[in-house]
């Protein structure tokens, strides 16, 4: 490994404190990644395969989200918010400007509502056909 | 007060290689906003993650971008490798260099190019792709692609150069050098080129920190940050530094992936000469499990990769986040200020890659 991976695990409303004493300590935002834990235990292909009801498919999942941040030296830390679908979470863009458009892009891919982007896409920052599309198991064909 | 108006720019613009839509809100003939909007060539590489055998990745990895491909598949391999614990061998690491730093090459001289076609300097774009030609010639001897490279595996690479095509390698690169130094010389001392490109889009070195700017639009900013430092791939037995210029305006910009192009031929040329003989590859057996995150230095800055793998064939989680979409809010920060005919030159200077940082 070419550098140290560091964790530490956070719950929502610690999150923009860390993120304010992260930003005192002079590091900057990286990225912001969602992943649903368990997918396949959520949703069974059956299910999948129909497509014309797409709000069924969004049933209450457990979502984790990795911060990650870098100082100048180029060490990295992260930070882990393990949430559950329809948990809504607040924006650290107040922080760290750049982080409405990692929030935006959540939410337009797992449907995560956030809390006080600074900039808020209302949900067009990415157009896709169906609502929410990395928050649902992947169809059965070709597995 | 100066009636407002907004003007779209994109998603299909001649400066653009990529569709990138900008709502830019202007006062008159100035830029006082710009709003981004992107998802025009979204293909959820991420979510196939979830489908495809995780050898079968890598094709998909080296597909999200045709210009950064080869470090996409060396930053996806490195990151399966170092879930597996695999030790690629010494000469697979320079070999993955070589082709990392043309990669670079050929990405940068194709920036150069669209840069002076940004600023109506047509023949100066054509004498860059001209270059990037050979360029581009000496990548398809060595691994039989122009552009996806194909020759990055888990645990190695899949073709090798042998010493005879290294030396032809190093000495093609010093004739190249002086072509490339007659155009060069172009962007750095024209007069026209200068007023085009000096004192516009300027981003300070705490605006572009903050910002979260990354690669040569962070370096042209003031601020030494470079991933290959982080010693990954052959880099840490390379002899180099940083790049940077301290304006921060689109000269400063210009100037870091000019040099960049100049360090990369020194990089290949330490490369050829350091690389130890030896196996290309290793056997690879079983499934990853576990996660990791590795970052590289594309041409266009700093990737992100993290994978989570289940122990089964399939990744639990594939993220990239690549440079451009890193270097959007600094763009946006840019943007305010400056004139609508610049506005062309400023977008290309964070040097978007669209397919990047969409996926």
């Amino acid at each position: 490994m070419f550098e140290e991976q560091v964790y530490f695990t956070v719950k929502i409303d610690e999150l923009v404190a860390k993120a304010e004493d992260i930003a005192q300590e002079g590091y900057r935002l990286i990225q912001i990644l969602c992943r649903v834990k368990n997918q396949k235990e959520h949703l069974g292909f059956e299910e999948h395969e129909n497509q014309q009801n797409q709000a069924d498919q969004l049933q209450p999942k457990e979502l984790q989200m990795i911060y990650s941040f870098e100082n100048e030296d180029l060490r990295l830390i992260n930070l882990r918010l393990e949430i559950v679908q329809g948990q809504e979470i607040p924006s650290i863009s107040g922080v760290f400007l750049p982080a409405f458009l990692y929030e935006n892009e959540i939410h337009d891919l797992f449907g995560v509502t956030v809390q006080g982007m600074a900039v808020d896409f209302q949900g067009k920052l990415y157009q896709t056909a169906i609502r929410a599309p990395f928050n649902q198991a992947p169809s059965s064909s070709e597995r | 007060m100066a009636k407002r108006t907004i003007i779209p720019f994109g998603p299909q613009h001649p400066v653009l290689p990529e569709p990138i839509h900008l709502d830019l809100i202007m006062e008159d003939e100035q830029v006082v906003g710009a709003v981004p909007s992107i998802g025009f060539v979204h293909r959820g590489l991420e979510k196939l993650a979830e489908k495809r055998d995780y050898v079968e990745m890598i094709y998909v990895a080296e597909r999200i971008c045709g210009i950064c491909s080869f470090i996409h598949a060396q930053g996806y391999c490195q990151t399966i490798e170092t879930i597996m614990s695999i030790e690629v061998p010494e000469r697979a690491k320079f070999l993955r260099t070589i082709w990392a730093e043309y990669s670079r090459m050929h990405s940068h001289l194709l920036w150069l190019g669209l840069m002076a076609d940004a600023f109506g300097f047509e023949n100066l774009f054509m004498q860059c792709w001209r270059i990037r030609e050979q360029v581009l010639d000496d990548i398809e001897a060595t691994t039989g692609g122009r552009v996806i490279f194909g020759s990055c595996k888990v645990g190695g690479v899949r073709r090798d150069i042998d010493a005879e095509q290294l030396q032809k390698m190093a000495a093609h690169l010093t004739k190249l050098e002086k072509q490339i130094r007659e155009i060069t010389d172009v962007f750095a001392k024209d007069y026209t080129v200068q007023k085009r490109l000096r004192g516009i889009g300027v981003l300070s070195r705490q605006e572009a920190y903050a910002t979260g700017a990354v690669g040569p639009t962070l370096r042209g900013s003031g601020v030494a940050e470079d991933l290959r430092t982080l010693g990954y791939a052959a880099y840490g037995s390379l002899d180099f530094e940083p790049i940077v210029e301290q304006d921060g305006d689109c000269y400063a910009r210009t100037m870091v992936r000019m040099r960049e192009v100049f360090q990369s031929i020194d990089l290949i040329k330490q490369a050829a000469a350091k690389i130890p003989a030896g196996e290309i590859a290793v056997k690879v057996t079983g499934v990853p499990n576990g996660e990791c995150i590795s970052r590289l230095e594309q041409p266009r800055g700093q990737v992100f990769y993290y994978v989570l793998a289940n122990n089964t064939k399939h990744l639990e989680r594939f993220r990239v986040r690549t440079p451009t979409f890193a270097n959007i809010p600094p763009l946006l920060q840019m943007l305010p200020g400056c004139s609508l005919a610049d506005v062309p030159v400023i977008v290309l200077t964070i040097d978007p890659c669209i397919s990047c940082t969409e996926r």
